[in-house]
């Protein structure tokens, strides 16, 4: 046992090490925020590819979604179909996102709302909205990782002891987000990255062609782990519908996931990022999930969908396959906590704090610093304190609900010119205050709305007041020809190609009110 | 001579003739064409009627049973859409390079 202990142990350690050397080996001082904030847009594809696919995929997938594919079959799949969905969309979206944002030095989701409607209070809500809805989730990754140091150490250590060790290891970690900002971040996503989606992928292969023999394992299964929910069931129609929708609006409502397109040094170099990304999901996600409903033909997998991961990979290669299915579980937990931490510290200088004091570049960095140790704190100490507290799921469930109702404002305004921020505000947060509660009494499906989750008639609610608010109170004259100039130069491509710029774009007139107005140039 | 490295739809003339049909094409059909198909992809796993069509596991297809082959399928038929935009916006020039503020702007004409 203290032998396996010291293998499982060592792997994570060596992997841990690596980590830290890429980001001393990498470190740079920041030359301003932007450069803080979203690594001086100067990434090219393949890191947006695993900088998205970090902030899209936390180590939970190993324990929730493989279990759903354990429990419930080809469900488990529905992830999938709306990540690619999702990816597509932010192709579709890459041109005028990444052109508004490079123009006028937006370094988050919100300041890309703030500038649309011209609306510093529009800001601060979506950014409050974005940093509320995370700490669940981060709370819950912070816990995932206390379960994987209990893998690790074969149960040895305890449940308290191995959550805190998970939590303190993370917390370390921090240091180097802090001090490094969006660009460390971004630099070690790409060796997380593979390993935890490529060698995982590999791994996958593995298992099924050799240890599961193919589809001949997962034949056996019952035909019930081959029928989508709404054909029997107690689930109703629109249930399936629902959480796959959720989940599109969702990729590009989470505040990290829409922060990479930022991190760019080109609208091609988002769209190639989204191209190179789909298929890695496919192979990766497509083969995790065929792992897991394999595996459910074992005896103690099927009696504990969650741990299936660690039970698989103990049984295939005992210590050393379990060491390194930790690792790909700890390399996409630590990427995913990363980018909720500097994300939310960012939010909270930039848009929160920033919408009402003016403030240098060397001020938003350090309030940016701060913010994250603060948030890392509040977390850590909540992990703690929540961690035999089973409504906390509940409660990350409701802000999903949530957070995807900053969707309509932000889809509604990249493509609609007449979209006003008095809509935009009213539905925002009609939406999620409707989400929530709604989410409260049927957290996962709505029986009366045909097995509809909560989000989808509070999304309908927001994109009706979203609409008809601008309706009623037009835009002024002054306003219409503000957004039809915010379009215009979202339009613009570029012929040549030139040198990624030393400076970014100063931001463009700021005046009271928060809006702002694109000066001519 | 054009080289088929050079051109995302290979060298020679019936490829110069598809680029040439290509550009011609305008941007409102582009996305009319692209929409589309992004749509049709969608609701193949968000309209109850098509995907409840492929529940179970009969009859295997590849070997595979028929509700995981379907969405597999929708995955790669999605890759696909998205890699043939990407491809004719190389034919169109409309992949945006590098930016800077002095840069040359032109109207896409989107």
């Amino acid at each position: 046992m203290a032998g396996d202990i010291a293998i499982t142990s060592s792997i994570t350690g060596v992997f841990y090490a690596i980590v830290v050397a890429i980001l001393y080996r990498t470190y740079r001082k920041q030359r301003d925020f932007s450069d803080y904030a979203v690594g001086g847009r100067a990434f090219g594809p393949w890191y947006i590819c695993m900088s998205y696919l970090n902030s899209w995929f936390p180590g939970t997938v190993w324990i929730a979604f493989l279990g759903l594919g354990v429990a419930s079959g080809v469900v488990g799949l529905y992830a999938l179909s709306y990540s690619l969905i999702g990816v597509a969309t932010m192709y579709f979206m890459a041109k005028r996102a990444w052109n508004w944002g490079h123009q006028f030095n937006l370094r988050t989701q919100p300041d890309m709302l703030g500038l649309r409607y011209g609306s510093k209070t529009t800001k601060v809500v979506a950014s409050s909205i974005g940093v509320i809805c995370l700490l669940p989730w981060m709370i819950l990754s912070m816990q995932a990782l206390g379960v994987l140091f209990e893998y690790m150490t074969y149960n040895e250590l305890g449940v308290t002891a191995a959550l805190l060790v998970g939590v303190a290891v993370i917390v370390i970690r921090q240091y180097w987000t802090v001090r490094m900002g969006m660009r460390g971040l971004v630099i070690t996503d790409m060796f997380q990255g593979i390993i935890a989606y490529i060698v995982c992928a590999v791994l996958c292969v593995f298992l099924l062609s050799l240890y599961f023999h193919g589809f001949t394992t997962i034949r056996q299964l019952n035909e019930t782990m081959f029928t989508f929910p709404g054909d029997g069931g107690i689930y109703g129609i629109w249930y399936f519908p629902s959480i796959i929708f959720t989940g599109i609006v969702g990729s590009l409502s989470w505040p990290t996931s829409y922060q990479r397109i930022y991190t760019a040094n080109g609208v091609r170099n988002v769209k190639l990022g989204a191209l190179l990304t789909m298929p890695l999901m496919l192979v990766f996600y497509g083969l995790l999930i065929l792992v897991g409903m394999a595996g459910a033909t074992m005896a103690d997998v099927a009696k504990n969908p969650q741990s299936a991961w660690f039970i698989i990979m103990k049984h295939a290669g005992g210590a050393w396959l379990l060491g390194l299915g930790i690792v790909i579980v700890f390399a996409a937990s630590m990427g995913w906590l990363d980018g909720c931490i500097q994300v939310c510290g960012t939010q909270v200088a930039n848009d929160i704090v920033g919408s009402y004091r003016n403030m240098t570049d060397s001020q938003l960095i350090k309030l940016a610093k701060a913010s994250m140790v603060v948030f890392l704190l509040v977390g850590a100490v909540l992990a703690y304190a929540t961690f035999h507290y089973d409504k906390l799921v509940n409660l990350a469930i409701m802000s999903y609900q949530g957070i995807v109702q900053l969707a309509v404002p932000m889809f509604g305004g990249l493509f609609w010119r007449r979209a006003t921020r008095e809509g935009a505000l009213v539905g925002m947060v009609a939406g999620f205050i409707f989400a929530v509660l709604l989410t409260a009494f049927y957290p996962d499906h709505v029986p009366w709305l045909g097995g509809a989750t909560a989000g989808i008639p509070a999304l309908a609610l927001n994109l009706l007041l979203f609409i008809l608010v601008p309706l009623v109170r037009p835009q002024s004259a002054q306003e219409r020809a503000r957004v039809n100039q915010l379009f215009r130069r979202g339009r613009y491509t570029i012929q040549r190609q030139v040198a990624p710029p030393a400076r970014p774009v100063q931001p463009h007139v700021r005046p009271e009110g928060g809006s702002v107005i694109p000066s001519e140039s | 001579m054009t080289s088929i490295a050079d051109s995302p739809l290979g060298g020679g003339s019936p490829s110069h003739g598809l680029r040439a049909a290509i550009r011609r094409v305008s941007p409102r059909a582009m996305t009319v064409i692209f929409g589309t198909g992004y749509v049709v992809i969608a609701l193949m796993v968000l309209f109850p009627p098509a995907y409840l069509a492929a529940s179970g596991s009969q009859p295997l297809v590849f070997g595979m049973p028929l509700s995981i082959f379907y969405m597999f399928l929708n995955a790669v038929l999605l890759i696909l859409l998205v890699t043939g935009l990407w491809l004719i916006e190389g034919v169109r020039d409309e992949r945006e390079i590098h930016m800077t503020e002095d840069a040359d702007l032109h109207p896409s004409g989107e």
